[in-house]
C-alpha cells in the first residue's frame, strides 16, 4: 500500500461482507467483560450478552524506548492508518533519506518496495541488531546471500548495530545515533522490530496469560471454559520444540480464527502448534522459511545435520529458468526434518516451503525424504533429477555416516 | 482456573444433530467475537456457516482491518 501497489479498500475486510453474511458488526471498543454475567461492555456504553466469546484482540507493534521515538517522521507499520500516515508524510515532505530500524521481513519488505517504487530516489539504510537480516527465518549462510543482494540493489545494511537515539530538529526527525556514537541523517525513520500480543482485556478479565500471550489449550479454550482466544493475542506452542512461543504471523492467525469457530460448533480438532512459516519478497528474490533454523535448533540443544541444494525453476532447456536454493535442517537424533529455508529468483519455488512444512508436520525422516517424489514438467519444475528435497535428504544421509 | 481439555458447556445438544462432534452452541445462543482482523473475520464467517441458527456478533473499534 505504501509503495502504491494496493489501496486501503482492497486489503481490508469490507463491513458489507459481514452484513451480507448476517453477522452483526458493532464498531466500538470492548472495555470490560463481566464473566459472571457473561456480558461484554462497550465504549459506547452498550452491553451485549454472550454464551461463547472468542477473543481475537490481535497484537500491536513493539516500540522500543528509544529517545526521539515521538518525533514527527518516526513511524511504526502494522495497520492501514499506519500505512496512510507514512504515505502522507512521504508525499508532503518528499523525504529522501529513510532509516529502517529492524531487519525482519516487514521492515525489509517495506524498504525494498519503497526503493523499487522510485528507483534512484531514496537513500535507504536498514539497521539490525543481529549480525544478519531475517534472523528468525534464515541461518547466517543463507542470510548473507540476501544481505549481499540487498546491498547490490542499493540498500545500506548496517547489521549488528543498534540505534541508541533518534535525533530531531524543531520536532521533526533529522537522523539517528548508533550505539557506537556514529550518526546518520534521516528524513524519516520506520521502526519494525516486531509485535506483541494485546493482552489488556484478557488480563482485566482474569484469564491466564503467559509470556507470549493468552494461554489456551489445544482447542483454543482459555482458562474460562466459555471463552476462546485465537490469533496474534494467543501464546502458541512450537510444533518442534513443544515450548511456548509468540508469533504474529498471518497463517496461524487465520487458521486459529477458523478453528475457534469449529470448536464452538462442536468439532474436536486440535491445533498442532506452529512452525512460524514465513515468506517475503525482496525486489526480485523470494525468501521463505519454516520450522527451526539450524542456529535456533542448536540453541534448543538439537544436534543437527543439514544440507543446502541448488536447483532451478524449470528444466534447463526452457528459456527463463531461474535458480533457487533450499536448505533443510534435520535433528540428528531422530533424523526427523525440523526446518527449511528457501532463496529463489522466482516466486513459484518458494512455495515449496509449504511442502517442507507438511513433511515436518508429518514427522518425516531423512530416509523418508530420500524417496520423496515431485510432480514434474519442463516449464513448471526442475528436472526430476534436480528436485532438491530428495537430494538434500541424500546429502544429509551421507553426512550421518561421517 | 486451570485450562480444561474439553471446556465448553458439555452436555448441551449437538448442534444440527451432527455426530462426531462435541456438544456446544445451540440455536438461538449468542457468539461474540472481539476483533475482526485476520482471526476474528474468518472466525465469524465460518461460525455463521457452521451454525446458521447462532447469533454472531463482532465487536471491533477499528474502522478498517487488514484482510489476511
Amino acid at each position: 500500500m505504501v509503495a502504491g501497489l494496493a489501496t486501503a479498500d482492497s486489503i481490508t475486510n469490507p463491513d458489507q461482507m459481514f452484513a451480507n453474511a448476517g453477522i452483526n458488526l458493532i464498531k466500538a471498543r470492548a472495555t470490560h467483560v463481566d464473566t459472571s454475567k457473561k456480558e461484554v461492555e462497550l465504549s459506547d456504553g452498550g452491553k451485549i450478552p454472550y454464551d461463547k466469546l472468542i477473543l481475537a484482540t490481535g497484537a500491536s507493534q513493539v516500540v522500543p524506548l528509544i529517545e526521539g521515538r515521538d518525533l514527527d517522521g518516526v513511524f511504526t507499520i502494522r495497520t492501514v492508518p499506519d500505512a496512510e500516515k507514512i504515505m502522507d508524510f512521504l508525499k508532503e515532505t518528499e523525504a529522501k533519506k529513510l532509516v529502517f530500524i529492524g531487519a525482519g521481513f516487514i521492515s525489509l519488505e517495506m524498504a525494498t518496495l519503497l526503493s523499487a517504487s522510485r528507483p534512484d530516489y531514496y537513500d535507504i539504510e536498514v539497521v539490525g541488531r543481529r549480525p544478519r537480516p531475517l534472523p528468525f527465518m534464515l541461518d547466517p549462510d543463507m542470510a548473507v546471500k540476501v544481505e549481499e543482494y540487498l546491498v547490490e540493489k542499493g540498500l545500506r545494511m548496517k547489521m549488528g548495530e543498534e540505534v541508541k537515539k533518534i535525533l530531531g530538529r524543531d520536532g521533526r526527525v533529522s537522523g539517528v545515533e548508533f550505539a557506537t556514537g556514529e550518526t546518520a541523517d534521516a528524513d524519516m525513520v520506520v521502526i519494525g522490530v516486531g509485535a506483541r500480543a494485546n493482552l489488556e482485556l484478557a488480563k482485566e478479565m482474569g484469564l491466564d496469560v503467559g509470556k507470549f500471550g493468552i494461554k489456551v489449550n489445544k482447542f483454543l479454550e482459555t482458562s474460562n471454559p466459555d471463552i476462546l482466544a485465537a490469533g496474534d493475542c494467543v501464546e502458541k506452542t512450537h510444533f518442534v520444540t513443544k515450548k511456548p512461543v509468540g508469533g504474529q504471523i498471518r497463517g496461524p492467525a487465520v487458521i486459529q480464527g477458523r478453528l475457534a469457530a469449529k470448536r464452538v460448533a462442536g468439532y474436536e480438532i486440535e491445533f498442532p502448534g506452529v512452525l512460524n512459516s514465513t515468506i517475503v519478497k525482496l525486489f526480485d528474490k523470494t525468501i521463505a522459511g519454516t520450522g527451526l533454523t539450524e542456529t535456533q535448533a542448536q540453541d534448543e540443544e538439537f544436534e543437527t545435520v543439514s544440507a543446502v541444494v541448488n536447483s532451478r525453476s524449470k528444466h534447463g532447456m526452457i528459456l527463463g529458468t531461474k535458480p533457487w536454493t533450499i536448505k533443510l535442517v534435520f535433528d540428528k537424533g531422530t533424523q526427523r526434518l525440523i526446518g527449511g529455508q528457501i532463496l529463489s529468483d522466482s516466486q513459484a519455488p518458494a512455495k515449496e516451503i509449504d511442502t517442507v512444512s507438511a513433511l515436518i508436520l508429518g514427522g518425516k525422516t531423512i530416509a523418508d525424504l530420500t524417496t520423496f517424489m515431485c510432480a514434474g514438467h519442463p516449464d513448471c519444475s526442475s528436472e526430476p533429477s534436480l528436485e532438491p528435497i530428495a537430494i538434500a535428504a541424500e546429502q544429509a544421509l551421507q553426512k550421518l555416516k561421517k | 482456573m486451570p485450562i480444561t481439555k474439553t471446556g465448553g458447556s458439555g452436555g448441551a445438544e449437538f448442534y444440527g444433530g451432527i455426530t462426531g462432534r462435541r456438544a456446544t452452541m445451540k440455536k438461538g445462543e449468542k457468539l461474540v467475537i472481539i476483533g475482526r482482523g485476520g482471526t476474528g473475520g474468518p472466525g465469524a464467517m465460518l461460525s455463521r456457516k457452521l451454525m446458521p441458527g447462532v447469533d454472531v456478533t463482532i465487536v471491533s473499534e477499528e474502522e478498517r482491518f487488514i484482510v489476511r
